[in-house]
């Protein structure tokens, strides 16, 4: 077997995040992510990969998806792994509003796709259920336009809101 | 790890503790992230989102917001209108195509067939126009004459070139026919014929059978319709309705168009009695619209 080969099997890197934490996981389940495996095929699989813009327990959820989602070993998921799947992320986004906020951006730096598309997917939803005056408290949504604005907005877009 | 596990919760609980240090708002997501949010929602709640704050408001503008509202093939749809039209459509936003498709509809395929969109659903619309129609007598001149709408003073503005005008006849049968695959599946539609009466008319307060039906199913439900606007109340029938654009109204039938494609018959049968009547313009039949 070659060396090549060899190294190339459950070889790990190591990720670290702003507030200096640690973490090792493995390459193929890392490259869940583009940005990091941009990073990994640029060549800095050597030493740790700086993951500045999240913190430790964000880093940590992250991980935990990417072993869920990183690409099976022996071929084609099967049908019953992706409802299995589903469902883990069902439950993985069932968090609360600054958690949830967190993991979006997190999916956004990093680029994983699909668990952006879920995190996303999860904000609608609690959109949908809300009026607007209760979605700002929840996001912590500034509003920063003047009463006149708002009301010129809303007059606008006044049946949708019938 | 077992799967029932969260480490979500779990993790998240641990951020509880390290305590609010760092508040993360919606406001500080990446616009595009925000767009991609709103566009798992609907028409209307996008809209409803943009009074959220002024980085709402900008992210609703977002294509990919739009896109995802707009029927999947509506770029191909849109190729078949006149060139001109499709080109000036292409280089609107996402956003106002859409909304420019809710009150044009552009006229598609030889022009007898217009496309648009519900608002709040954004699914497909369309109108056949009286030309797409089976008319039964309208190729004789002493029955039916065909009416250039531009050039009417008196009838409302058709988006279609020519309108059908009943001179007079005792057999009243309008037919139109609709593949369902190029409806939106899943959907309810409501069947319509879109008329007007003419100055001048006779006999019309005669009730015509209207019915639809696909043509992989049984036979449609028929019930009784009255043309005429000022029929009383308390009839055992439909009866028409005033549309925004002044033409009248009257609904056929509806029909739930699954994922099995079909033909949609729409069917308007004025003949009991073979009393001769006059004084219909015919617009397009039929406008299918989401109920």
């Amino acid at each position: 077997m070659s060396s090549t080969l060899c190294c190339s099997f459950a070889k790990n890197v190591t990720l670290r995040s702003s507030d200096g934490q640690t973490f090792e996981v493995e390459e193929a389940a890392a490259q869940v992510s583009q940005t990091i495996k941009r990073m990994i095929e640029d060549g800095c699989t050597g030493s740790v990969i700086p993951v500045p813009n999240l913190t430790g327990p964000v880093l940590a959820l992250v991980i935990e998806y990417f072993k869920k989602h990183s690409p099976p070993s022996d071929g084609c998921p099967t049908a019953l792994l992706e409802m299995e799947i589903k469902d883990w992320d069902a439950k993985f986004v069932a968090v609360d509003n600054d958690t949830l906020l967190d993991l979006t951006l997190a999916a956004h730096y990093l680029e994983i796709q699909g668990l952006l598309d879920l995190t996303c997917h999860r904000v609608a939803d609690i959109l949908n259920d809300n009026s607007v005056e209760k979605i700002r408290e929840i996001f912590h949504i500034k509003n920063d336009f003047t009463p006149e604005e708002e009301a010129e907005e809303r007059s606008k877009i006044q049946w949708a809101f019938e | 790890m077992s799967t029932n596990t969260n480490p979500a919760q779990i993790i998240s609980k641990k951020m509880e503790k390290r305590g609010k240090e760092k508040v993360i708002t919606a406001d500080v997501l990446p616009e595009d992230c925000i767009a991609t949010i709103i566009s798992f929602t609907s028409p209307p709640d996008a809209c409803r989102y943009s009074v959220l704050s002024r980085t709402f408001k900008s992210a609703v503008g977002w294509d990919l917001v739009w896109e995802r509202f707009l029927p999947p093939d509506y770029q191909q749809i849109i190729s078949q209108s006149e060139s001109l039209v499709s080109s000036l459509l292409n280089v609107l936003s996402k956003k106002d195509l859409y909304f420019h498709l809710c009150r044009n509809p552009v006229l598609i395929g030889n022009g007898n067939l217009s496309f648009g969109i519900d608002k709040l659903s954004g699914k497909k619309c369309y109108m056949l126009g009286a030309r797409e129609l089976h008319i039964v007598w309208s190729n004789t001149t002493q029955y039916w004459k065909w009416v250039s709408s531009a050039e009417s003073p008196v009838l409302p503005q058709s988006r279609f070139s020519e309108v059908a005008l009943l001179l007079k006849v005792c057999w009243f049968d309008i037919r139109g026919r609709i593949e369902t695959n190029i409806l939106s599946p899943n959907t309810t539609y409501g069947a319509y014929f879109v008329y007007t009466i003419a100055d001048s008319f006779y006999e019309l307060h005669h009730p015509v059978r209207v019915s639809v039906r696909l043509e992989n199913e049984n036979e449609g439900n028929a019930t009784h319709a009255y043309l005429q606007p000022d029929t009383p109340e308390g009839q055992d029938g439909r009866l028409p309705r005033r549309r925004e654009d002044r033409w009248l109204e009257i609904e056929i039938g509806e029909f739930f168009n699954g994922q099995v494609d079909s033909v949609a018959d729409m069917h308007l049968l004025g003949t009991d009695g073979y009393i001769w009547k006059s004084g219909v313009v015919v617009h397009g039949r039929i406008e299918l619209r989401p109920k």
